[in-house]
This record gives C-alpha cells, sequence and structure tokens, in this order.
C-alpha cells in the first residue's frame, strides 16, 4: 500500500477486492502482539490500533480494564458467577475503498482463560465476520440457541447506512450479541468465536477453515433427512406454543408502536410550526405580547421533550423487540432440528427392531451402536436445550422488565417535562392586573 | 314565565340606554338616519344613579353563565340589562329537512321590551338572518361572526354531539356581544329575534324595509370603492395593517391548531390499540405478567387523559381561534366599507369643487356624508378598542384553560407511570429469588 499523506478515512488504494487486506492484517508484522503487552498502563495497544497507512485509529474511550467493565451490560448478575471473559464492542469507523464502504468495529476483549493466549485483544470486525461468526456457531454448536445477530440486509433508500442513529443501532445489538456468546456457558469456549476476538487476520482463517470443512465432510450439520416425528415431548411443544404467541404479541407491539411513533413524529412537526407562529404574533401585540411569548416557550419545550421521547423509543425499545423476534425465529429453527434428530433415532429404533425380530434365529447381534449414537444425540440435545431454554427465559425476563422500567422512565421525563413548561406559564397567562376573579376553568 | 321585575323606576318615554364610557368618551351626535337607531345619550349612568341601582337587583340573581372580563372598562358591570342564554338544542325532523334548534332565552330590564323574559326557538338561519340585517344596518360597525355555516366533508358530521354543542356554544357568544353593544343591542330586528313567535318572525323577515335604498347603496358604494380612498386617517391605516397580519397570523394558527388535533386523534387510534395488546400478552407470562399488566394500565390511563386533553383542544382553544380567523373577515368588510363611506364623501367634494350648478344640493349632501363618516369613524374606533379587549380576553381566558388542562393532564400521566415504576422497583426483591424458573 502506498503511504500516502495520512486520512481520516482509511482507504486501501487501488486494489483488487481479494488482496485488500482487513485493516490491522498480520501483514504488518509490526503489529503482531508481543509478549510484553500486557503492560498495566491500561490503554489496550495503541499500536494495535492503527491503520495501513500508518494513521492512528481515533481511540476516543481506550479499552482500558476500568472502562469495559463500565461498559458492561446487566447481565453480569445473571449466575453470580465470576466471570472471566468481557467483550465489547464500539468505536465505530467508516472504510471507503475503490470497490466497497463499509463499517468496521472494535471488539475489545479481557480474559483469564486458558485458551487465550494474551489476557486483552482488540480487534476491527466488520458485519461481515460477525455473521460469519454466528454460522459456524449454529453449525458447530447445533443443540445451542445462538443469540439473533440485528437484520443483515436495509431497504437502500430506506435507511442510511452510515447514518449515525443506524451504526449505533446496530453497534449496541453486535455488543449485545458477543455479550450474550461469552456469557454462554459452552459457546464462549468455541473454537471459532476464540479466533473471532484474537484474530489479527480473520480473513485468512475464514479461508482455512473453509477448506476443511470441506475435507472434514458433512459430520457436524444435522441433514433434514426425510424421518418424519411422530410428536414432540411435551415441554418442547409448550416450547414451541409459548414462541408461537410471543412472537405473535411481539409483532403487533413491534408496528402499533412504530405507527405511534410516526404519529408523534408528524405532531412534532406541527408543533414545530405552531410555536413560531405565536412568536412572530407576539411581535405585534401589545398586552399579549408576554402571554403569546410565553405559549410560543411552552410549545417548543414540549416539541423537544416529545423529541426525545420519539427518539428513546426508536433507539432503545423497538431494537430490543425486533432482537427478540430474530431470537424466536432461530430458537424455532433449533426446535425444529432438535424434531429431526429425535426422529432419525426413533426410525432407526424402529428399523433395529424390526430387524431384532427377523433375526432373532441367527445369532448374538451387532450392538446396535449407530442406535445408541442417535439416542445419545438426542439425549444431548434435550439437555443442552433445556438449560439454554432456562437462561433465554431468564434473559427475556431481565431485558423486558428493563425494557418496560425503561419505557416508564422516559414516559416520566417526557410528562415532567411538558409539566413544568404549561405549569410555569398558567401564572404568565392569569396575570391581569386589577383582576378581582379567580379563573375557575 | 314573566317575572315581576323592578324596572318600573324607570319608564321615560324615550328609550334610555347606557353608553359605555369606552366610546372614546365622546359626545355622540346622532341623527335620525335610517341606518342608525335613535336614542338619546345620558353620560351620567356611570356613576351609579338609582336606575342602575334598580339593574343591579333584578338581572344579578340571574344565572350568568359567561363572564365578562372587561376590568379594564369603567363600566360599571351592572349596568348590564340584557341577559341572552343559547342552550338545549334540539333537532326537528320534517317531511323535507332535518334541522336543529336552539332555545334562545333573553332577560331583560329594558323597557323597548315589552316583557322581561323571552324563550323561543331559533334555527342556525335564523341567525344568519339576524347577523345580515345587523350588518346591512350597521355597516360599519363590527359585528361578532357567526360559526360557520358549512363544515367540510369528512371533518364532521352536522348533527354529531360536539359540532352542535361548539356551534351553540358560538351562538351564545354571538349573542352576548351583540347583547354587549351599546348600538347594536338596540337594534330593531334583534329585539324581534329574541321575542317573536316562530311564525311572527317568518313574516317580519319577510318585510326587509328599506330594500331597495339598500341596494341603491351598495351600488354606490361599490362605485366608490374603485375610486378608492385618499386620505385615509392614520389610526386606520394602522388598523388595517393590524389587521392583515393579525389574520395572517390566526389564519395559520387555525389550520395547525386543527392539525393538531386530526394528529392528536390518530395517536388515539394507536394507543387504543397498544395498551390491550399488552394486557393479551400478560396472559402467556407468569412473572413479566405484572409488569405488562401495569404498562397495559398505564397506557389506559394516558389514553383517558389524552382524550380530555384533545377535547379540550377541540372544544375550546380552536374554536376560540377560528372565530378569530372568521372575526377578521368582519374588520376587513368593515374597514373596507368605512373607506367606501370616506371615498363616497371625498369624490363628493372633488364634484363639489368641479361642479358649479346644483351646489346647494351637493353642498348638503356632503354635510350629511361628513356627519355620517365621523359618526362612522368614532363608531369604529370605539367598536375596535371594544374588539381588541374582547380578543385579548377571549385568547387569554382559552390559553388559560388550555394550559389548566395541560398541567392537570400531564400530572396525571406522570403520577400513573411513577406508581407502576414504584411498583416494579418493589417486585425486584421477589424476582431474584425466583431467578431460574419457568416462566
Amino acid at each position: 500500500m502506498s503511504a500516502s499523506t495520512p486520512k481520516t478515512l482509511c482507504t486501501s488504494g487501488q486494489q483488487s477486492i481479494q488482496d485488500i487486506c482487513h485493516p490491522l492484517s498480520a501483514e504488518e508484522s509490526v503489529r503482531t502482539p508481543s509478549p510484553d503487552v500486557g503492560n498495566t498502563t491500561g490503554s489496550i495497544g495503541e499500536k494495535d490500533l492503527s491503520l495501513p497507512n500508518g494513521t492512528p485509529v481515533d481511540t476516543s474511550s481506550p479499552a482500558s480494564s476500568s472502562s469495559l467493565l463500565n461498559r458492561l451490560q446487566l447481565d453480569d448478575d445473571l449466575d453470580g458467577e465470576t466471570r472471566d471473559l468481557f467483550v465489547t464492542v464500539d468505536d465505530p469507523k467508516k472504510h471507503v475503498s475503490t470497490m466497497e464502504t463499509y463499517i468496521t468495529y472494535r471488539v475489545s476483549t479481557k480474559t483469564t482463560r486458558v485458551e487465550f493466549d494474551l489476557p486483552e485483544y482488540s480487534v476491527r470486525r466488520r458485519y461481515q465476520d460477525f455473521d460469519w461468526l454466528r454460522i459456524k456457531l449454529e453449525e458447530t454448536q447445533p443443540t445451542h440457541l445462538i443469540p439473533p445477530l440485528p437484520e443483515k440486509f436495509v431497504m437502500k433508500g430506506v435507511v442510511d447506512r452510515f447514518s449515525e442513529e443506524f451504526v449505533e443501532t446496530r453497534r449496541k445489538a453486535l455488543d449485545k450479541f458477543l455479550k450474550r456468546v461469552a456469557d454462554h456457558p459452552v459457546l464462549s469456549f468455541n473454537e471459532h468465536f476464540n479466533v473471532f476476538l484474537s484474530a489479527k487476520d480473520l480473513n485468512a482463517y475464514k479461508k482455512q477453515g473453509l477448506a476443511l470443512l470441506t475435507k472434514m465432510g458433512e459430520s457436524v450439520k444435522y441433514v433434514t433427512g426425510g424421518y418424519k416425528l411422530r410428536g414432540r415431548p411435551l415441554e418442547f411443544a409448550a416450547m414451541g406454543d409459548y414462541l408461537d404467541v410471543f412472537t405473535q404479541k411481539l409483532g403487533t407491539i413491534d408496528r402499533i408502536a412504530q405507527r405511534i411513533i410516526k404519529e408523534q413524529s408528524e405532531y412534532l412537526v406541527e408543533l414545530r410550526e405552531y410555536g413560531p407562529v405565536y412568536s412572530s404574533w407576539a411581535g405585534f401585540e401589545g398586552p399579549l405580547q408576554e402571554p403569546l411569548e410565553g405559549v410560543a416557550g411552552c410549545v417548543a419545550n414540549c416539541a423537544t421533550a416529545l423529541d426525545e421521547l420519539t427518539e428513546d423509543m426508536s433507539d432503545d425499545f423497538l431494537p430490543v423487540l425486533r432482537e427478540y423476534v430474530l431470537y424466536i425465529e432461530s430458537m424455532k429453527t433449533v426446535l425444529k432440528k432438535r424434531d429431526h434428530v429425535q426422529a432419525e433415532y426413533e426410525a432407526k429404533l424402529e428399523a433395529v427392531a424390526f430387524r431384532k425380530e427377523e433375526r432373532t434365529a441367527v445369532g448374538p447381534q451387532q450392538p446396535p451402536t449407530d442406535v445408541e449414537k442417535c439416542q445419545d444425540r438426542v439425549e444431548c440435545f434435550n439437555a443442552d436445550l433445556k438449560a439454554d431454554w432456562d437462561r433465554w427465559q431468564n434473559n427475556k425476563r431481565q431485558d423486558f422488565r428493563q425494557l418496560l422500567t425503561g419505557m416508564a422512565d422516559r414516559n416520566i421525563q417526557y410528562y415532567e417535562k411538558c409539566l413544568a413548561a404549561w405549569e410555569s406559564i398558567v401564572p404568565l397567562l392569569q396575570d391581569r392586573p386589577g383582576s378581582t376573579k379567580t379563573e375557575t376553568s | 314565565m314573566s317575572g315581576n321585575v323592578a324596572d318600573s323606576a324607570v319608564s321615560p318615554t324615550t328609550p334610555a340606554q347606557t353608553i359605555p364610557a369606552d366610546l372614546s368618551g365622546q359626545m355622540l351626535e346622532l341623527d335620525e338616519d335610517d341606518d342608525l337607531e335613535v336614542f338619546s345619550k345620558d353620560t351620567t349612568n356611570t356613576d351609579g344613579g338609582s336606575f342602575n341601582a334598580s339593574i343591579q337587583t333584578s338581572p344579578g340573581s340571574m344565572i350568568n353563565q359567561y363572564k365578562f372580563d372587561e376590568e379594564e372598562e369603567e363600566e360599571d358591570p351592572g349596568a348590564k340589562d340584557l341577559f341572552i342564554t343559547v342552550d338545549n338544542p334540539e333537532s326537528h325532523i320534517t317531511t323535507i329537512e332535518t334541522f336543529i334548534t336552539y332555545r334562545v332565552v333573553t332577560k331583560t330590564t329594558r323597557s323597548e321590551f315589552d316583557s322581561s323574559e323571552y324563550e323561543v326557538r331559533r334555527r342556525y338561519q335564523d341567525f344568519l338572518w339576524l347577523r345580515g340585517r345587523l350588518e346591512e344596518a350597521h355597516p360599519t360597525l363590527i359585528v361578532h361572526p357567526l360559526p360557520e355555516k358549512f363544515v367540510m366533508k369528512g371533518m364532521v358530521e352536522r348533527f354529531n354531539d360536539d359540532f352542535i354543542e361548539t356551534r351553540r356554544r358560538a351562538l351564545h357568544r354571538f349573542l352576548n356581544r351583540i347583547a354587549e353593544h351599546p348600538i347594536l343591542s338596540c337594534n330593531e330586528d334583534l329585539k324581534v329575534f329574541l321575542s317573536a313567535q316562530a311564525w311572527e318572525l317568518a313574516s317580519h323577515k319577510k318585510q326587509g324595509p328599506g330594500f331597495l335604498s339598500r341596494m341603491g347603496e351598495t351600488v354606490r358604494a361599490v362605485a366608490a370603492s374603485v375610486r378608492g380612498v385618499k386620505n385615509r386617517p392614520e389610526e386606520f391605516n394602522s388598523i388595517q395593517d393590524y389587521v392583515e397580519s393579525f389574520s395572517q397570523k390566526m389564519t395559520s394558527l387555525d389550520r395547525i391548531t386543527q392539525r393538531i388535533v386530526k394528529e392528536e386523534r390518530e395517536y388515539l387510534e394507536e394507543m387504543k390499540e397498544y395498551a390491550p395488546t399488552y394486557t393479551l400478552w400478560s396472559g402467556s407470562e407468569e412473572e413479566l405478567a405484572e409488569p405488562l399488566k401495569g404498562v397495559a394500565n398505564c397506557l389506559d390511563r394516558c389514553f383517558q387523559e389524552t382524550e380530555g386533553q384533545v377535547r379540550q383542544l377541540s372544544d375550546c382553544l380552536a374554536p376560540t381561534l377560528h372565530e378569530y380567523v372568521l372575526s377578521t373577515d368582519t374588520l376587513k368588510a368593515v374597514l373596507r366599507r368605512r373607506d367606501n363611506m370616506q371615498a363616497e364623501l371625498e369624490a363628493k367634494n372633488e364634484a363639489l369643487a368641479a361642479k358649479r350648478a346644483d351646489r346647494d344640493a351637493l353642498k348638503e349632501e356632503i354635510d350629511k356624508l361628513e356627519d355620517r363618516v365621523e359618526w362612522a369613524n368614532n363608531a369604529l374606533k370605539g367598536d375596535w378598542s371594544r374588539w381588541q379587549r374582547s380578543m385579548r380576553s377571549d385568547l387569554k381566558d382559552a390559553f388559560v384553560s388550555t394550559a389548566q388542562k395541560n398541567v392537570d393532564y400531564y400530572e396525571k400521566c406522570l403520577s400513573v407511570w411513577e406508581s407502576f415504576l414504584v411498583s416494579m422497583r418493589a417486585d425486584v426483591g421477589g424476582v431474584d429469588q425466583q431467578a431460574g424458573g419457568d416462566s
């Protein structure tokens, strides 16, 4: 790459997409973390965070341990156990190349786990990389519920992919995703997750991994064979039913909440036009001037309060709903997979039983290891799923309690602000020198 | 129905009226012109003579639904002697049409009325007729507007309760403004309107005295308007400017207020669906059920309160603003007519200067016209102050009641969410012990 004058936006220069290295790629041998990186000054390797052309990435919030801890979500109280893996996603940056423009996020890790070579990591990842991770997790841990990612595709022209709002919403969702994986007693030890958090060059690993997989075959994948399930066990059927109802309710609330936000935005537009008219009218009135100015100010304050409320709803409330809708979709998929595993087992069991009858005369049988394996699979799957279900229920409860509390808080703030605005002008409006009556409207 | 009101203390043969001192405190020279009601002025009434005393006792005990905040006037509030209420809308169905009538109750001590109390039923058409007559009779006085005849389709139904109530209030205000007006309240047609039975009114309407002479005047007025006014007095210029700006602002405010009401109504529609969804959802949850029901309750309460707030907006603030939009039309028309009068005068003066023949006849006309113009100017100035005071008072009242309603609204919504939050926080202690259980 040409070492041109450092720009604020990093560009990889005129190269074909295959040759464009990931920022912070392994090519820059200087960037490889040296053994003595575990210095205690706090900021995770400034040396890590600069771009190929030498421009240092802005580390306005260095990923020191204290700031990482500060950014933890609530679920660290979840199990009461001591955590040994902390992950954060922040610092979105735009990258412009000839082929495409995209955003990367800084992923910072702090851990004491021996599976990691170092106690601290800081890498940059783009959405594609998260998507890859999720797919890998689904493939390698099919019996577990994998947390959802924010939507992959957005309608161009409707949403601005590079707007601050969109990027921030996405960042929060990605952060939540990694935290959920990091909290999971099984998923957090996944090989791919480890690499995702620590590797300098993820692309190289991805390519390598691809080759490996094709060699090894599909042993880990659960093919949706033609096995038909007799019936779901009660507890899993209940799960399925609950998910159906839940998803429906969330969908309705999402829809209505969106419409409400839209109404509020339109109302806000009116208010923003309303106040100034009173103001300019006040300009040519005498005795009415103060009251009118008062009303104008009041309307403006209410408009601002409403703006904040609507923004909070969009930024904090809706994304959680959407996240759970996605979560539920992936959970239903896992339930189906479980069904298939069970179906396979049952089919094989039947086949063996059938053959058994036929061969009673022949002699000692071969141990039906195939059936045993299937049975194992079913039992493991069920156990994993049940554990994950409980975990999910817990998270869900916490998330939604927080959601509802947040909703109450925001509403309270909004009403408080509007109340204050109107209260302050009542005396102003009622101020009538020499008035002998009290207002009794 | 007619009470024995102590009005016999004063019974002058000529109608005595109190003229509020706000008419620029000037002595009004009133001539026997067809256009104007004749009455003699009595400037001593403001110091509470026996006449006033009697007035204070009789109507004082009556229900005065609407306060008239005229504290800025020096007028003695007890001088009011004509009280009108409009209420009790009823619908009438005939083979041809359906319409609403309103009860108009009048209580008065004025001697030109035969009785001291009247109760009649009038429909909107009758009010229209009355206003038309008042404008014709007093083209340069400010006559309060009526609510609109037609409403936009889809906005409101003619026989919808809200609409009828809004209209009733506006009609009530209309008659009361007329009743307060020192000149308009003495109008003969008003008297007929307030006191005549339905059939009497119908036949009176048909008479339309002086119709042709009105036509003639109109024609002349139109002709004069083409010429334009040359020397408009400065104060009318500033009134004109004010009316222009005011009209603009009022129209904007009226429009935006309507849109705000519409937005809020749409929002209410959404809220109506929103709260029940949380209730439904709570049915399939266990630990989350209480919080969800709590939220549903909050949303429902807020929905109800918002309904009240929107009603306030659409029943009080919006109609007031709208009325003043209509008012500016009247103001512009009045200013125009005054201009026309002056233009006619100027034209005649020019003719006088030019013509030699027929000077005497022309001079006499001009003298009359000058008097009329001067009277019109003074009356208009008086009406203008009165209008401004009413406007300020009306709007302040509307703002105050809107503000108070809003304060009440926000307080209620606030407390609903606050108590929800308190209950949520109280729950937390119990919740943690249940961690790990099924939902």
